[in-house]
């Protein structure tokens, strides 16, 4: 019973974002947004927390689809021939995206790694829990260092200001 | 430039998913299918007799008649049990391992060689395994970048949130499939990047903290995280694996008994550890430890021990989705399915950018399709030899994309139909393999979801054939853009709307 009205709200959740879509109504948003939180605190008492914020989290990314359908505009075919544009496989550009898989895939592994321990370790908090912040934290760094990197027309000073900051942090590990 | 505007997002986005799209693809693929890992592996062994609940009387006889033919040196035994999520009763050691019936009869010994190597694509992508683990884990880190990224890159992220243009030039339709499965389930993405991430780092991050806090005692850190071993000195005994498994029954716990494990076999310092599910949490189980004559000595305290153990400790049910049952596997594979088919999209939109230059589009294709063939066909090669399944699956690999760069016969619609006879032939291989038994259970279900691919690539590929512009092999050869994958069936409707 609780399953289903759990999921019930989820998909008046979805329903009400549709809605307010629909009819550019930002405060039908705000309710959406409340419908929402409230599915998934229902889904927590069913299930736990720790089931229920995954359950609440994962099915509208299911669920919106039934929106999506009803949404879906189909136009004639009109199928057209551009000239096909060469790619460039020089070595010198070989190269470059090599560098770029290096800095990302090696280097910021590493820097990111340096940076998110000494953060998790400025936690006023137990060693085990400063790990787990750790963890979580990590990827997140590391994909924002890869963003910055690829985004920034300025490479090699988006490699200096990371290698500076990891420097900073990684000094107060050794203090 | 701003960097989180339009323009940098993109160029981030796309470098991260065309440079590294075929590594992520392998890994969004292999990762939905693992979801049903121990649903394959009865699959691959569908005569084994099951059932949910065994005595500690059975499984003593199991273990007693498993060492009577295992005798060999070993660290640990294991006892995989009905509960653990595959019905059925499992005896081993660190080299072999046995099926036993509900009266601790052996029936035959384990062998799942296709599932082992469809997870170790997941987990290493065949790679030796401390690289592979890790490169498998900075692609988690790449996926958090690209939904970041993607988001960014979004012009009008609240204005199209429900919009699916389909026909047309076709790539709109393309472009807003990508959106709406990138954003929608953007913290399913997360989810798997974060915890995907852990398994490889969570060792660099030990090392370092091991350097910086226990002089380079990698040991130390792990017992800060994860329990520690008890410090037994015993008379080395036989262990009681059946008094363990009867005393932690009578300790009423409600939670479901997965599997046992005996460490340190023939030391003084050998115990019995129990793995036990603890039903409304993550975390994988709660431990509890029995010395060699199955008494109890303490749990190892995930059930209600400090939340940073009890986090680490989550992160493997929270990535497979293996935690509540069948329900959440089967929501974990349609989000696999949308986080794959966001890959493959990303790649499609980029190609289409540039003109669908017909080689590396057909290569493309050939990794797509092509390793859903392979992967059927490795595990058709494993029904009826003992070859090995990881150059068995690498060979076809490769000699599919060979085939793609010279022939322009195996045009992306072609490779899908390569791919559904591939499933169904391992469907008839499976049914004279096995005859009844690829009928039962978990058999079964598999079964029928290849024949359900293998009849959805037969329909897309009669719709595809139906539309004259893309099924001319002539406009083909001479690099025509072929009917897009994802769209073929719109194209083909809106192609009979045209003439109408």
């Amino acid at each position: 019973m609780a399953y289903t009205l759990s999921f019930i709200l989820g998909m008046l959740a979805i329903a009400v974002t549709y809605y307010s879509w629909q009819r550019s109504t930002p405060s039908l948003g705000w309710a959406a947004l409340a419908v929402f939180i409230t599915s998934v605190i229902s889904f927590s008492i069913a299930a736990g927390w720790e089931y229920g914020v995954v359950y609440g989290l994962l099915l509208p990314g299911v669920l919106v689809w039934v929106a999506i359908a009803r949404e879906q505009t189909i136009r004639p075919l009109k199928l057209t021939q551009a000239p096909v544009r060469t790619i460039s496989t020089s070595g010198y550009k070989m190269a470059g995206h090599l560098a770029h898989a290096l800095v990302v895939l090696v280097g910021q592994l590493l820097l990111s790694t340096v940076i998110s321990v000494a953060l998790s370790r400025f936690l006023p908090i137990e060693q085990t829990g400063q790990l787990a912040v750790c963890i979580i934290i990590q990827p997140l760094l590391w994909a924002m260092l890869a963003y910055h990197y690829l985004g920034s027309p300025a490479k090699r000073k988006a490699v200096m200001y990371h290698s500076v900051a990891a420097a900073l942090f990684g000094i107060t590990l050794v203090l | 430039m701003k960097l989180f505007t339009r323009q940098p997002a993109l160029n981030a986005h796309s470098w991260l998913g065309v440079f590294l799209g075929v590594f992520l693809y392998l890994l969004c693929l292999s990762g939905t299918l693992v979801v049903f890992n121990q649903e394959f592996e009865r699959w691959e062994q569908p005569n084994i007799e099951e059932f949910e609940r065994v005595s500690p009387e059975a499984i003593d006889t199991a273990m007693a008649r498993f060492l009577a033919k295992h005798p060999e040196e070993t660290e640990h035994y294991h006892v995989v049990l009905p509960g653990s999520g595959i019905p059925r009763l499992v005896v081993e050691n660190d080299h072999n391992a046995w099926f036993a019936d509900a009266q601790g009869n052996l029936l035959e010994q384990e062998r799942f060689p296709w599932s082992k190597m469809l997870v170790k694509l997941h987990y290493y992508l065949h790679l030796p395994m401390t690289w592979g683990l890790i490169f498998v884990s900075a692609m988690g880190a790449v996926i958090c970048a690209l939904v970041v990224s993607g988001i960014f890159a979004h012009k009008r992220l609240v204005k199209d949130a429900f919009k699916l243009r389909r026909g047309g030039t076709v790539q709109p339709g393309r472009i807003d499939l990508h959106n709406r499965f990138g954003i929608w389930a953007a913290p399913f993405h997360l989810i798997i990047g974060i915890t995907g991430t852990y398994f490889g780092i969570a060792g660099v991050i030990l090392t370092l903290v091991a350097q910086i806090d226990y002089n380079g005692d990698r040991q130390a850190v792990m017992d800060k995280v994860f329990t520690p071993e008890p410090q037994l000195e015993q008379t080395v005994s036989t262990p009681q694996i059946g008094t363990a498994l009867a005393n932690f029954e009578q300790m009423n716990t409600g939670h479901v008994p997965l599997f046992i494990t005996v460490h340190d076999v023939g030391t003084p310092a050998q115990f019995i550890e129990l793995y036990g599910q603890m039903p409304g949490k993550m975390a994988y189980s709660e431990n509890y430890r029995f010395d060699s004559s199955g008494a109890f000595l303490a749990t190892a305290g995930y059930a209600d021990g400090y939340w940073g153990k009890q986090l680490i400790y989550s992160m493997y049910r929270l990535h497979f989705g293996d935690f509540a049952g069948l329900p959440v596997k089967i929501l974990y594979f349609v989000l696999g399915i949308m986080l794959t088919a966001l890959c493959v999209t990303g790649v499609d939109i980029w190609l289409a950018k540039q003109a669908n230059p017909p080689r590396l589009r057909r290569c493309w294709a050939a990794v797509v399709w092509g390793s859903i063939s392979a992967i059927a066909l490795s595990a058709l090669a494993s029904l009826w030899s003992d070859v090995s399944m990881y150059y068995s699956f690498w060979w076809l690999m490769v000699a599919g994309v060979a085939a793609s760069i010279v022939t322009p016969y195996l045009q992306p619609a072609r490779w899908q139909l390569i791919s559904g006879f591939s499933s169904l032939l391992l469907v008839v291989a499976h049914l004279m393999a096995f005859t009844g038994s690829a009928l039962n259970g978990a058999a079964l279900a598999i079964n029928m979801l290849l024949v359900a691919y293998a009849l959805w690539t037969f329909w897309r590929f009669y719709q595809h054939q139906k539309v004259p512009e893309f099924a001319a092999p002539a406009a083909a050869r001479a690099g025509s853009p072929a009917a897009p994958r994802h769209c073929a069936a719109v194209v083909s409707q809106n192609a009979s709307q045209a003439q109408d």
